[in-house]
Parts: structure tokens; sequence; C-alpha cells
């Protein structure tokens, strides 16, 4: 008896949580695919119509296409020399007998503690020396130093635990430090990367406060900026911001099913031997 | 086949020195234990050869050639390591083929080694697996394997059989003792085990505290060991030692031993010792039950088969002597033992005297 009444107070819990958490995604989600008419019904139904109307209308009216290219390429840039360099940092930091190793982490954990409104003026100043302002080198510089200490950290962690002899193993079997990392690390620290690179994504993906504040240019401007600027100074147009904010998030709900697996085992490294 | 040699090789970590001044040379195909109590340096010793160590001071040659300087893919030595490090991501056909692709070999060679080295140790039917797929034995095959494909100047064995089981570890012994002979290859061979040593060396190199305690073939290193330590370390059970002094009783030559209050007379061949500190040492197989110079309260007996151990108590020297499979005694029991003269060892100082 005990057991039942167990079981279904833990069911119902995860059904709350699930359905706060995806609450909004859904309301979008089910918004978007309204009629213009079934957005400003009142009181507001639930179940659309399934028309597509707001995603043309986003795509040919408010240049979704553009913001989801600039995101793309943004994010994905940011990823990738992101992980450039925390591989490399972490893989040194984790294995070369570098003293006071420990000391680089604490700054760079430090680093990650600012918080962005005091660095916005700062950073602004330095893009706008190099003439980087409305330019994706200007947003992905920040990006790649704001997400840096994270990716290290992660990553850190995972060459920790590789076993050393596996590395002496490769070494004797002719490697060079690079194929090193090439054959051997980097495969057997994939859920690492994975996760950090997910991680780093989606941190860039979605941010807005620097986005906004760099690029003042619409040609150049990304999805959170652009879908914010949907609002024109008498219209809100309520469909079309859902249907971009759907085209928005997709990309990282199939990126998280996708490698699900390999989060959560990237997420858990350490805590649990094998 | 080629041929190591190690000239004066010293290396510390921190300033804590982990071996200093080793040299020795192990001959084109021979087969080099190096063997010693954990941390005694050995460990290191063998990836100062390997090349993933640098050593402090000294030089390592093979065949004459100077690779001191050399990182470990221009060595020309493969390595079996004590936790067999497969990588995991690779199947078995893969592990073996890394160091061929590594050396970028033809495709067609490759698949020959590879087929050539699985056939050798029996692993055909295992290739497309994973090494998590393998038990122990077939993982330390596979570590095996992914060293003879190379075809190296030098074999380095770091612990290679202290994961498996003892049944497992006997029949590989005998299988390694065997393919060292059909590939003869040179061998550095590390490990902590004289059971090992003294069945697959041809060289002991006895190691502690970092420095080369003895040198030798393994009967000579068991029959007239160099030192205190050596003594000790080699033989199951261990050595009796009894610390005493010599001296001389008209033309008789005594031995008196106070902790174990007895006394026993040597060769006359002793008698320039007289005077000094001596420790006698003597091996539990000749120490044996019968009329002879002592006696000694029986405190434990194991039967251990083809024989037994006696452990015994004499003043407040605890003693091993051998015994056959049948004989009786209970605890407690007084027993008379034989010392055979002509068995003793003599240490002075620590270091073996010959009468």
């Amino acid at each position: 008896m005990r057991k039942i009444f167990g079981r279904i107070a833990f069911w119902a819990l995860v059904f709350m949580v699930v359905v706060l958490s995806l609450a909004p995604f859904l309301w979008f989600v089910l918004t978007s695919l309204k009629s213009q008419v079934e957005v400003t019904a009142r009181p507001p139904g639930l179940w659309p119509s399934g028309s597509l109307q707001f995603y043309f209308s986003a795509l040919k009216n408010y240049g979704l296409m553009n913001y989801l290219g600039n995101s793309l390429i943004v994010a994905g840039a940011t990823t990738v020399i992101n992980l450039l360099l925390a591989t490399l940092a972490a893989y040194a930091l984790a294995r070369l007998r570098l003293k006071r190793a420990g000391l680089v982490m604490g700054l760079l954990l430090a680093a990650a503690m600012f918080p962005q409104t005091s660095l916005a003026g700062p950073v602004w100043r330095i893009l706008q020396a190099l003439d980087w302002l409305n330019s994706y080198q200007g947003l992905v510089l920040p990006y790649v130093t704001l997400t840096l200490p994270l990716a290290v950290w992660i990553l850190t962690s995972f060459f920790r635990e590789l076993p050393r002899d596996l590395e002496d193993a490769a070494l004797m079997d002719g490697c060079t430090r690079w194929k090193l990392l090439w054959k051997v690390v980097f495969p057997l620290a994939a859920p690492g990367v994975f996760t950090a690179a997910i991680l780093v994504f989606i941190y860039a993906w979605n941010e807005f406060f620097f986005a906004l504040l760099i690029m003042t240019r619409q040609d150049v401007q990304t999805l959170p900026v652009g879908i914010a600027l949907f609002q024109g100074e008498y219209t809100m147009p309520w469909g079309e911001i859902a249907a971009a904010s759907t085209v928005a998030t997709l990309p990282l709900v199939a990126l998280v099913l996708l490698f699900q697996k390999r989060i959560v085992r990237g997420l858990s490294a350490g805590a649990i031997k094998g | 086949m080629a041929e190591l040699t190690i000239a004066n090789l010293s290396k510390s970590f921190e300033g804590h020195r982990v071996i200093e001044g080793i040299s020795f040379t192990v001959p084109p195909g021979g087969f080099t234990i190096i063997l010693g109590p954990s941390g005694c340096g050995k460990s290191t010793l063998l990836r100062l050869v390997a090349g993933l160590e640098r050593p402090d001071a000294g030089r390592i040659l093979v065949d004459g050639r100077d690779v001191t300087d050399l990182p470990p893919k221009d060595r020309d030595m493969a390595m079996v390591f004590q936790s067999y490090a497969l990588y995991p991501h690779l199947s078995v056909r893969e592990n073996l083929a890394f160091p061929l692709k590594m050396a970028k070999l033809p495709g067609p060679e490759i698949a020959r080694r590879v087929a050539e080295a699985a056939g050798l140790l029996g692993l055909a039917e295992l290739l497309d697996r994973k090494p998590r797929q393998l038990s122990g034995g077939q993982r330390q095959r596979v570590a095996i394997g992914r060293a003879i494909v190379r075809q190296p100047k030098l074999f380095l064995f770091d612990e290679p059989l202290s994961n498996l089981d003892a049944k497992l570890r006997a029949g590989t012994r005998v299988e390694l003792a065997q393919l060292h002979r059909d590939l003869e290859a040179t061998v550095l061979y590390v490990t902590h085990d004289q059971v090992e040593a003294m069945t697959l060396g041809q060289q002991i190199v006895v190691l502690a505290d970092g420095i080369i305690q003895q040198i030798g073939a393994p009967r000579e290193i068991y029959q007239r060991p160099r030192n205190l330590f050596v003594a000790g370390f080699i033989g199951t059970p261990a050595m009796n030692f009894f610390p005493g002094h010599i001296s001389t009783q008209g033309s008789e030559v005594v031995f008196t031993c106070p902790e174990a209050g007895i006394g026993i007379s040597l060769p006359p061949a002793l008698a320039p010792h007289a005077g000094q500190e001596i420790t006698l040492g003597l091996r539990p197989e000749h120490l044996t039950p019968g009329a002879g110079q002592f006696e000694a309260r029986l405190e434990l007996m194991e039967q251990i088969g083809a024989e037994s151990v006696l452990y015994l108590k004499q003043g407040s020297l605890l003693l091993r002597a051998r015994a056959e499979a049948d004989f009786s005694g209970r605890h407690g029991q007084r027993i008379s033992l034989y010392a055979d003269p002509d068995k003793f060892h003599y240490f002075h100082q620590g270091v073996r005297i010959e009468p």
C-alpha cells in the first residue's frame, strides 16, 4: 500500500516538474501554429488549427533566415574555437607536470565569476578600438572568452580520468604527442568534448545581452536579439515571435536528444569509476 | 635481436632519488629481469629505457647507438603494461594494427602481421571484439600481441602477470618463456615476483633503494647472494639469519649467537675472521630436523604437499626449517635441528664474505 502511494507521489512529482518546465515551450509552439484570429481570440483557445501562416510570415517579413544564419555562424564559430583552445589547455593542465596548475584553474574560475554588466563597457570599448562592432568576430571573441573556463574545467576533469598507461602505450606504439591527442585522448574523452561543445553552443545560441550591445545592425544580429526586435512601435506580432522562437529552440532540442547519453555521461564524469 | 646497454643511469623526482648509478647490459636475445620490492625504482628504470622519462644522468645504448635523447617512437622498443593499456575504443584487430599504422606500413602487410600475431597467441576468434569484452588473460594476450607485431629490437615488460590469477599466471609464464625462445627477442622484464624472476630470467638485476644489489644468473643469486638484502629477499621461506661473532678456541673456530644461545663450530678457513661480528645465513632447506647442533621449539607447521615448513623459536630468534611431508610434531615440542655447515652464508657488515 505504502509502496503504491510512494509510486503515485513520485510520478505526480515528475509530472509536475515536466509540466512546469515544458509549459512555456508548449505554449509558444502551439501559438506558432495558430492563425491570426486564434492568437487574438478571447478567451484564448488551447488547440491551434495547425496553420503555418506565422512561419511564412516570420521568414518573409521578419528576415528569420538572416538571424538563423547569423546565429549558426556565431555559435558554431564560438564552439569550434572554444574547443580548440579548451582541449589543448585542459590537456596541459591535466597532464603535463605544470606547477600551480591548481592556481591556473582557480583563476579561470574566478574569471568566469565577473557579472556580465561589469564586463560590458570594457568589452564594447575594446571591440570599438578593433573596429569589430557589428562583426561576427566581435561577438565570437567575448563568447569564447566567457565560455572558455567552463569548457576547460569540464575537459580537464575528463582528461584526468584517462589512464596514463594508455598514453604511454600510444607513445611506445609510435605516436607523437599530437597524434596521441588525436588518436587516443580525444576519442576517449569524446563524452567530455560533446558535453563541453553542447554547453558552449547553447550559451552562444541563447546569449542576448552582448549580442544586443555589439550587434546594432540588423543584418548581423543573432536570433535572440532579432526576435526581441520583431516588436514594432505599434505592433506585437505574437504569432511570428512564437514561430521564430520554435525555430530557434528546435536545433537545441534535437542536439540534446541526439547526444543525451553522452551528455549524461559527461556531466557525471568522475562521480563513479568506470 | 639487439643489445641493450645501460650506463650510470640516475633519476630523481623533486629532489627524491629514485635510482642512482645503474649500469648493466642485456645481451642480444637475452632475458633480463629487474627484481625488487615495490618502490625500489624498477618501474622508473624501465620507463627511462622506454623513453617515457628522461634521466638526470647516464646513457642508454641499443646496439651501441645512443638513444638517450630520442623520443619513445624512435627507439624501436615495445612495452607491455601491467594494466595492459589496450585502447578501449578500438577492436582487438585495431589494437594490434595500431603500432603498424603509426609506422605507416602498407595495408596488406599490416593485415598479414596482425593475422600472424593473432594466430600465434590464439586471438583469431577475438579480432572483432572490444577490450572490455575480453577476460583478463585474453587482454594480456592482446597486449603481448600489440608488442610483437612490431618486431621491435627490444621488449619491455612492466609486471605483465601481476593482474592475472595464480593459475593463469603460471601458464602465461611458461608461454612467455616459449615466446621468447621462438622470437629470439631481447627482453627487459620488471617484476617483484621472485618466482617469475627465477623461472624466466637468464640474468637477474636485484634492485633496492634505487641501487643495484646484485646482478647474476638466477642460480648464482640464490646460491651466492652478495649481501644481506639479496639473501633475505630471494627465497621462500626466507633465509634464517643468526647474528653473532666468531672466536677461536684452540684450533677450533666457533660461531656464537647470543640471541639464540647457541654455538656452532665452523670450518677452519674462517679463522682470519675471528673477533668479527658476523651474520650467519642458512636457507630453510639446509636446516632440517635430525641429530644436530641445537634444539628449537616448534611454533607452527605448514604442510605444503611435497614438504612441510616448520616455524621454530630458539631464544629470541624465529627460525624456518624444512621437513619431509610426513614429519609430525606437536606445538611446543623441542626439536633437534641439523644445520648443514657446507651451506652456511657469512656476512660481515651486511656484505658476503667467502671463507
